[in-house]
């Protein structure tokens, strides 16, 4: 066969390789085009997606996923084995501690340096995902216990919301309220969460505001001016919350659950009130979509702190929307009587009493 | 392709895609709850049910009244602006203005909100270490002979020491005639102004004043549940700290020195928020409900109950309106219907809801009257 090179044929040949060429060769640089669009589309709405997530992630990382230091408390003889946590992704029960307090350090030593006074409350809460069930269980503040470092050294006696105060050590607050509770209630706390005064108010906000009913009015002439930009610790605010049901805002809610002074039942009374304000927040963030935890995330950025990672929110709060109201136990502790230590008024507990109702609904560590 | 082209094709993708992104971030953020909304301001859009007459009510510290569909303003929210009453005759109203957290005043308003008078001062030269010089005035009620009854946290305790200061502080009904200036002084040395009733110290207080024709009254105390120095029978399933509250009727106030009237309600019903039909044969009330075998704490029911002035009995209690926490009935001008407060669905702002024939059994279901709003939580007054 012979080819044949006359001038003629020279542009047939050169058409017939164009032509094949633009069948072969093109076909990969439009593929690739293609998928260059698309990657493109892809990383922008990536990149639209990071944009408004951002706030969330930032809170998120500095927010969560803390590790709790304190120790595994000393084991009572022949107690059972305390519960997986929540990480397990399991619907085994679990133990999480809610700490509310101030944390602007407000409060100086004596050479200046700013402390945290204490935990204004403390609440044990089980939860058990299988059977669909809560209980929340208040610990008076003012209950006279060893405090444990967050090593888990019995370090002294005090207040038992000292022990976020004063954690020593140089580890957090929370670590040696956690260690405190842990030893003195024979319990195991699987995760914390901390929420600061403002954080709370913002939460409420964020989220519209919330339902109450108020038992009864809750009246104060010494309430705590500490937010909304005071700037002396000591400054005292009047509170009137009337009774009756009622929208609440962030800092009607806060004034509902921290004013102590003219109540009846004392400390009792603001524990009762804090659980409730829980549980009506509950309701509200059972209707929390994604569209809204980017405000929440800016709404408490800085203001809360919890060991619970955050790939398990999600499963936290599908478990509070499967929870009815119904199905939350309240629990109140009563097992102890007025007395005064270091000059203070203090509860003295009656801690076989107490670890009897602990455990009724908290298993021994 | 020409090279103009193909540019300008990468140029229409890129600004494609710059939009997609920017699509995805709006889509994002379009999710938001609408439950988690701020309440609107009222409008005539706020209207769902026309009602007769005109209601008049307390939004976000403004007060509002409500004409058949037309909602009109007569003072301006974020004023602390509460508890409207009508003064007997349809003269005018009282209503209690808020500074918050430092103390509250009585004033008399004509109907189209112009204040008339300023009836109490409760100022007292308050320092930040000092709150307690300031009072808190609640629940106006004007009965016969325009006597005037309401709230006041006198005494209190401890007031002159400032270590001892300010824990005890209680609302305790007292009387006056309206236009008598009231303030603490005249309330410490009784010029002009009586006691009434004396509150279980650190309860929070008597509250909600309802004069009778017949010159009794009708109010609230509230009492620790489980103790038996306050409450006849404690209440079971409640909580240690819990506190009830119990409807009482003194036929002669401040005559028997006792100041605390004769129960109408049980510990167990923790009943509050009377209002009385015009010709006082019933009282609507708020009620908790036992839910699981304990006084619920998320819920509060509108009862109504046929009352005899008299005799000072109350009839069983008919819960009208359950599972919602129902707040401050207020009668229709001719006594047969109700208007109330309660949360709508999904953001939880206070609303207005109506219910006809209200004494009439089965009741009927309510309807809501407003949308959007943020009531505050204090009774409605409802004027033909």
């Amino acid at each position: 066969m012979s080819l044949d090179r006359s001038p003629e044929a020279a542009p047939r040949l050169r058409g017939s390789r164009r032509r094949r060429a633009s069948r072969r060769h093109p076909r990969v640089p439009r593929v690739r085009t293609i998928l260059l669009v698309l990657l493109g589309f892809i990383l922008s709405g990536v990149g639209g997606a990071l944009n408004f997530f951002w706030p969330t992630i930032t809170a998120a990382v500095g927010a969560t996923g803390h590790t709790i230091q304190a120790p595994t408390p000393t084991s009572l003889p022949g107690s059972p084995t305390a519960a997986p946590s929540v990480a397990a992704g399991s619907q085994a029960p679990f133990t999480v501690l809610l700490m509310g307090s101030d944390n602007d350090g407000k409060f100086t030593t004596s050479s200046g340096t700013p402390y945290f006074c204490c935990a204004q409350s403390l609440i044990l809460v089980r939860v058990n995902p299988a059977a669909g069930s809560v209980t929340m269980l208040s610990i008076p503040r003012d209950l006279w216990v060893p405090i444990y470092s967050a090593k888990g050294e019995e370090r002294s006696d005090g207040k038992v919301s000292e022990a976020f105060g004063d954690a020593g050590d140089g580890t957090s607050g929370a670590d040696a309220q956690i260690a405190t509770i842990e030893q003195d209630f024979q319990v195991t706390i699987d995760h914390y969460v901390w929420i600061g005064l403002q954080g709370l108010i913002n939460l409420i906000d964020e989220v519209g505001g919330i339902d109450i009913v108020a038992s009864h009015p809750v009246m104060d002439d010494n309430y705590p001016y500490d937010v909304a930009g005071s700037t002396n610790p000591y400054a005292a605010d009047r509170v009137a919350v009337l009774p009756g049901a009622q929208h609440m805002d962030g800092l009607g809610a806060l004034e509902y659950v921290r004013s102590r002074h003219d109540d009846i039942s004392e400390d009792i009374g603001r524990n009762v009130r804090q659980q409730q304000v829980l549980v009506a927040l509950r309701q509200k963030l059972s209707q929390l979509s994604l569209g809204d935890i980017n405000n929440l995330a800016s709404a408490l950025s800085g203001e809360v702190l919890t060991d619970v990672p955050l790939t398990q929110f999600s499963l936290l709060l599908g478990i509070s929307k499967d929870v009815g109201s119904g199905s939350i136990q309240h629990v109140y502790l009563t097992q102890y009587s007025d007395g005064t230590e270091d000059g203070q008024d203090v509860l003295e507990p009656d801690m076989s009493a107490i670890l009897a109702v602990v455990h009724q609904y908290f298993p021994s560590s | 392709m020409s090279r103009s082209r193909r540019l300008l094709t990468w140029i229409v993708l890129l600004v494609l895609m710059v939009a997609f992104g920017a699509g995805v971030n709006r889509y994002l953020a379009s999710g938001s709850t609408v439950a988690f909304a701020p309440a609107e301001k009222p409008t005539q859009t706020a209207v769902k049910l026309s009602l007769p007459g005109t209601v008049y009510f307390a939004d976000g510290g403004g007060l509002f009244a409500l004409t058949g569909a037309h909602i009109t303003q007569l003072q301006a929210e974020g004023q602390g602006w509460t508890q409207p009453v009508l003064i007997p005759g349809g003269a005018g109203l009282l209503a209690v203005k808020v500074t918050a957290n430092y103390y509250s005043d009585l004033y008399e308003l004509d109907l189209s909100g112009k204040v008339e008078a300023q009836l109490s001062h409760d100022s007292g030269k308050v320092t930040a270490t000092q709150p307690g010089a300031d009072d808190w005035i609640y629940y106006p009620a004007v009965g016969p002979g325009n006597t005037l009854y309401f709230s006041y946290d006198w005494p209190k305790g401890n007031v002159d020491d400032l270590a001892q200061c300010c824990y005890q502080v209680d609302l305790s009904i007292w009387k006056t005639t309206l236009g008598t200036d009231i303030d603490r002084t005249a309330v410490e040395h009784s010029d002009g102004i009586t006691q009434e009733s004396w509150a279980n110290y650190y309860t929070g207080g008597d509250v909600s004043p309802l004069p009778l024709a017949s010159g009794g009254l009708i109010y609230v105390d509230y009492e620790a549940a489980n103790d038996n120095s306050e409450v006849s029978t404690p209440v079971p399933g409640a909580d240690p700290g819990d506190e009830v509250s119990q409807i009482r009727m003194d036929p002669t106030p401040n005559a028997n020195g006792t100041g605390h009237g004769t129960p109408l309600t049980q510990p167990g019903d923790d009943c509050a928020q009377p209002a009385l039909n015009p010709d006082e044969t019933e009282i609507a009330m708020i009620c908790t409900p036992v839910v699981n075998g304990a006084p619920s704490s998320s819920e509060s029911d509108l009862v109504v109950a046929s009352f005899d002035a008299a005799t000072g009995t109350l009839g069983p209690l008919n819960r009208i309106a359950t599972g919602t926490m129902a707040a401050s009935p207020t009668w229709s001008p001719d006594g047969t219907d109700l208007v109330y407060l309660a949360p709508e669905a999904g953001d939880g702002y206070f609303e207005l809801w109506y219910v006809k024939d209200a004494t009439t059994l089965p009741a009927l279901q309510a309807r809501q009257v407003t949308s959007d709003l943020d009531l505050d939580g204090s009774a409605p007054v409802w004027t033909p």
